[in-house]
């Protein structure tokens, strides 16, 4: 599995998930063969970590996604950008996402 | 004389049991009494009994997929049903294996078993309609078909009003728990609660799904209030009214039901109905009991 997470690294999100946003949580359920998958918790995403996962469509840089939030919520550069490497690794190795680029 | 088949009424769904053997009164546990109705409802399941293996079964499983495989449980499912094969953890248990068939909606669900005497099964005292160990994995199911849910959580009928108590593990809710009771009040169901939408009001219902446990209630109650636990040196109640906040609780106690895509569709459904049309709150108290006071005060008749 390839959990090497660049600036310049595109993800797109899994087919087989089933994520739905409830008042800024997003709910995502993993999928096998189309069934909501009972050996895997429902994972939760705050209202952070929902904006990034709208943002994972196949075309956007990290280094954009990361530039936006840290735009959005005037928070420091650095900071966001080891936060959304880290929640990246956990969507990866949880396969929620892979990378396209 | 005993009859071959029974009903039995929870959340609006009527079940009735067909079996092959005559069921007695002590067939199933005697939780299952009170909700022991004479016949058929507006909106009935069908589980019927047999008593040895289907022969027909492998070929189903080979031309579907398995979905799950855990400790007592492998489920497949193809276009038309859903298997499980049920293997009991316990030597002790009178069904060692079974085999359930559900028609996709679960309206119809016919269970198999095997080395099951006819005098053993008038016996059993079962705690499950299904025989397996419990009746939760059809009823998650059923509910979510219905603008329902399955809670993890105490239910209680607190002067007429529906209230949930939920909260992690030492978060106190056996102790609460114990303190209503003396108190009076009537527990609907200890750790399962059925949650279900009628005529655009949801209710919550007791139901037999956690297993022999004895504080069962066959009654319902309009959903007043949905208690979120917190052991503290104070007794108050304070009205949660932040969404994000509400979601992170209430998505922490559903009891994950076995879905499809369409499934999961309207289940969130459901749940972002609950929240909308719910009070929720968090509960803090101490050993003093005196926080029965307080609830008897906020939910009034």
């Amino acid at each position: 599995m390839d959990i090497d997470v660049q600036m310049d690294s595109i993800f797109t999100v899994s087919d087989n998930i089933i994520a739905k946003n409830i008042e800024g949580q997003l709910m995502i359920v993993p999928l096998i063969s189309g069934v909501g998958n009972l050996d895997e918790e429902m994972f939760q995403l705050n209202s952070t970590g929902t904006a990034v996962w709208q943002m994972l469509d196949g075309k956007t840089r990290l280094s954009d996604i990361v530039s936006r939030l840290s735009k959005e919520y005037e928070a420091d550069h650095e900071t966001i950008k080891q936060d959304v490497i880290a929640l990246m690794e956990t969507l990866i190795k949880k396969n929620f996402i892979f990378k396209v680029k | 004389m005993e009859n071959t088949f029974k009903f039995y009424k929870v959340a609006g769904i009527t079940i009735q049991v067909t079996s092959a053997y005559p069921i007695s009164e002590n067939t199933f546990h005697p939780k299952f009494k009170q909700f022991e109705v004479p016949g058929p409802g507006s909106d009935n399941v069908m589980i019927y009994h047999h008593f040895n293996l289907p022969k027909s079964v492998d070929t189903i499983e080979a031309g579907g997929k398995e979905i799950y495989h855990k400790n007592q449980w492998q489920i497949f499912k193809t276009d038309e049903t859903w298997i499980y094969r049920y293997t009991s953890l316990s030597p002790e248990n009178l069904v060692e294996n079974a085999i359930g068939i559900m028609s996709n909606d679960y309206r119809s669900i016919h269970i198999y078993t095997e080395n099951l005497s006819r005098e053993k099964y008038s016996r059993a005292g079962f705690a499950a309609l299904t025989l397996f160990n419990t009746d939760q994995m059809i009823f998650t199911k059923l509910l979510s078909d219905r603008n329902g849910v399955m809670i993890h959580s105490n239910g209680f009928n607190i002067n007429g009003n529906g209230v949930l108590l939920a909260g992690v593990s030492g978060s106190g809710k056996s102790t609460l728990t114990a303190m209503l009771k003396k108190q009076g009040h009537e527990i609907l169901c200890d750790d399962r609660m059925f949650v279900r939408k009628i005529e655009d009001e949801f209710c919550i219902f007791g139901n037999w799904c956690y297993g022999s446990h004895p504080d069962v209630s066959s009654s319902s109650a309009p959903l007043k209030g949905f208690l979120f636990l917190k052991k503290a040196t104070q007794n108050r109640i304070k009205e949660i009214t932040q969404p994000d906040r509400i979601a992170a609780h209430l998505l922490k106690v559903i009891v994950k039901p076995l879905l499809d895509v369409d499934g999961w569709e309207k289940y969130f459904a459901t749940i972002e109905e609950l929240r909308k049309k719910t009070r929720f709150f968090q509960i803090e108290f101490d050993l003093s009991g005196n926080i029965c006071d307080v609830l008897n005060r906020f939910f009034q008749i």
